[in-house]
């Protein structure tokens, strides 16, 4: 069942407020994703939204559903029922072709930073826009600043293997947003680090944030979001159990 | 388009052995569809100078109306030109070959008879033809070189008939050659690939290196082929021409190159319908 906590509480419908800035940037209506050759039922009749410019967790268990939520909006799975709508469009229109467009207006992080080895820092995030095809001439100045908003400017030359993993995953936080996407994806993005250069992470992602982009992070990890409180949707087998527009880690 | 090609050098060089088994295998095929090709070419010239040459000969009986056989033989279809020698005329042929001829005649008088000689439209018809002037009314006995058209055919048509068949299969072993190439080295880019499916990148600007690949196969194998075919064929041409100038070999580069050329091409065909193909299968296994 789906709590709204402190709606009772403020004078107004400040979660309403807080989470929709404009129009939705994400917008689920009753979704359900059921894998056909497990069977499995990965989200149940999933309804919510996230508005634009927003910072998001989604919390829960190993296999609360996280993933499935990400991968529905990235397209690399189709809801078996209701409809998943990103900027306003349903993702059913983005057919063959056009799915590469969508991702484009989306930037990604995951859990291992799928950094290309043999590319150092600055050719990692130039990458992003060689395959979008942006113009050359713009690489050095959006790729210089995608890195300075991680803070790792200094090391643009280093190799992924010269590079803590830290570094590695705010080098793929970069490639990420150096397209200056809408939204920003995060499934476990601090699964591999220590405390330390979590928070480093979390404090990257929020100056995304601060920028404009609208940021959902599929997270555990209690006590980042503890720490740097943010709306919380809480998922559990599938459903989501919990809409905390003030945060908290309450599984 | 630099980076594409790049990225089409990194995968032939990553992937060498799968490489070089592709462009051996290609260029093996494209000598052996120039050798092929050349060999038709003279064959179908040899064949034409033997249909200028065959004639199917009637011999009719005395007393039969040789007008009317040859206005029959005429509408037989596979009979390009046929004509009527007289017995006189044979006669007057075969003094001037073996001038003994003549006094052969004051013994026993003219032995020759009256012919309709007839050419045929292609070579293979001769037999067809003789059978069935054969059995007209009026005619005593055909002749059509039998004992050296029939066996020349067989062979040629055999020898050409194998030589389609050996390049098909090559070409087949070319295609696999090039679809486990190409798999390869998707697989091996695979990391690479999924990450260009999440920044947005498209089924053609991840394929084009691959597709790229395959052209540069083609290309080479091509070049390799036209390499050693030429000059191999030149030489074995001025050899037949000193050995056994009796078979007109086509030397004339007016119509040589465009079968050369057209060997080169259909190996970039190859290796660009090849990629093309294997990159959109093994994307999708990818994805």
């Amino acid at each position: 069942m789906l709590h709204r906590e402190h709606d009772s509480i403020l004078p107004f419908n400040a979660a309403q407020h807080l989470c929709c800035r404009g129009t939705h940037m994400i917008d689920f209506k009753h979704v359900t994703l059921e894998y056909p050759v497990t069977r499995t039922l990965a989200l149940d009749d999933v309804s919510m939204h996230v508005g634009k410019g927003e910072f998001v967790y989604l919390v829960g268990h190993s296999g609360a559903g996280k993933s499935s939520f990400m991968n529905l909006v990235l397209k690399r799975a189709l809801p078996s029922k209701g409809e998943v709508r990103v900027a306003g469009e349903p993702l059913a229109r983005y057919r063959g072709g056009r799915t590469a467009l969508l991702r484009r207006r989306m930037g990604t992080v995951f859990q291992e930073n799928l950094l290309l080895p043999h590319l150092n820092a600055y050719d990692n995030v130039a990458f992003a826009l060689r395959v979008t095809g942006v113009a050359q001439r713009e690489w050095p100045a959006r790729v210089t600043t995608a890195l300075r908003t991680v803070g790792l400017e200094h090391k643009k030359y280093a190799l992924p293997l010269q590079l803590s993993q830290g570094e590695q995953q705010r080098v793929a936080i970069a490639r990420a947003i150096v397209s200056d996407p809408p939204l920003l994806l995060a499934d476990e993005p601090t699964g591999n680090l220590d405390p330390d250069n979590s928070r480093e992470v979390l404090k990257v992602l929020q100056n995304v944030n601060l920028r404009g982009t609208t940021v959902v992070v599929a997270t555990h990890a209690r006590d980042l979001v503890e720490t740097f409180r943010h709306r919380t949707l809480t998922l559990r087998k599938g459903k989501l159990v919990r809409d905390d527009p003030y945060g908290g880690y309450a599984l | 388009m630099t980076y594409h090609f790049r990225q089409a050098l990194v995968a032939m060089r990553g992937n060498f052995t799968a490489t070089l088994a592709t462009l051996m295998t290609m260029t093996l095929t494209l000598l052996m569809l120039g050798f092929v090709l050349l060999l038709t070419l003279n064959v179908n010239r040899t064949l034409e100078q033997l249909e200028s040459q065959v004639e199917v000969a009637a011999f009719l009986n005395a007393g039969t109306d040789g007008a009317a056989l040859l206005k029959q033989v005429q509408g037989f279809p596979q009979v390009r030109e046929a004509r009527l020698v007289s017995s006189e005329q044979v006669l007057e042929e075969m003094t001037r070959d073996s001038p003994y001829a003549r006094d052969a005649v004051s013994l026993v008088g003219n032995p020759f008879p009256t012919t309709v000689r007839m050419k045929v439209g292609r070579v293979e018809d001769s037999r067809v033809v003789a059978a069935a002037v054969a059995r007209l009314p009026g005619v005593g006995d055909v002749e059509y070189g039998a004992g050296y058209v029939d066996p020349t055919v067989r062979a040629l048509t055999a020898i050409r008939a194998a030589g389609y068949g050996l390049v098909g299969l090559l070409l087949l072993g070319t295609l696999f050659n090039i679809l486990n190439a190409v798999r390869v080295a998707m697989y091996a880019r695979r990391n690479e690939i999924s990450v260009m499916r999440l920044l947005g990148a498209t089924r053609g600007f991840i394929r084009m290196p691959h597709v790229i690949e395959g052209v540069l196969l083609g290309v080479l194998a091509g070049a390799v082929a036209l390499a050693v075919l030429t000059p191999a064929y030149f030489g074995l041409a001025r050899r037949v021409q000193l050995l056994a100038p009796v078979f007109p070999v086509v030397t004339d580069p007016a119509i040589l190159a465009p079968i050369l050329g057209g060997v080169a091409l259909l190996g970039i065909t190859i290796g660009l319908l090849g990629s093309l193909f294997a990159s959109r299968r093994y994307l999708q296994e990818l994805e």
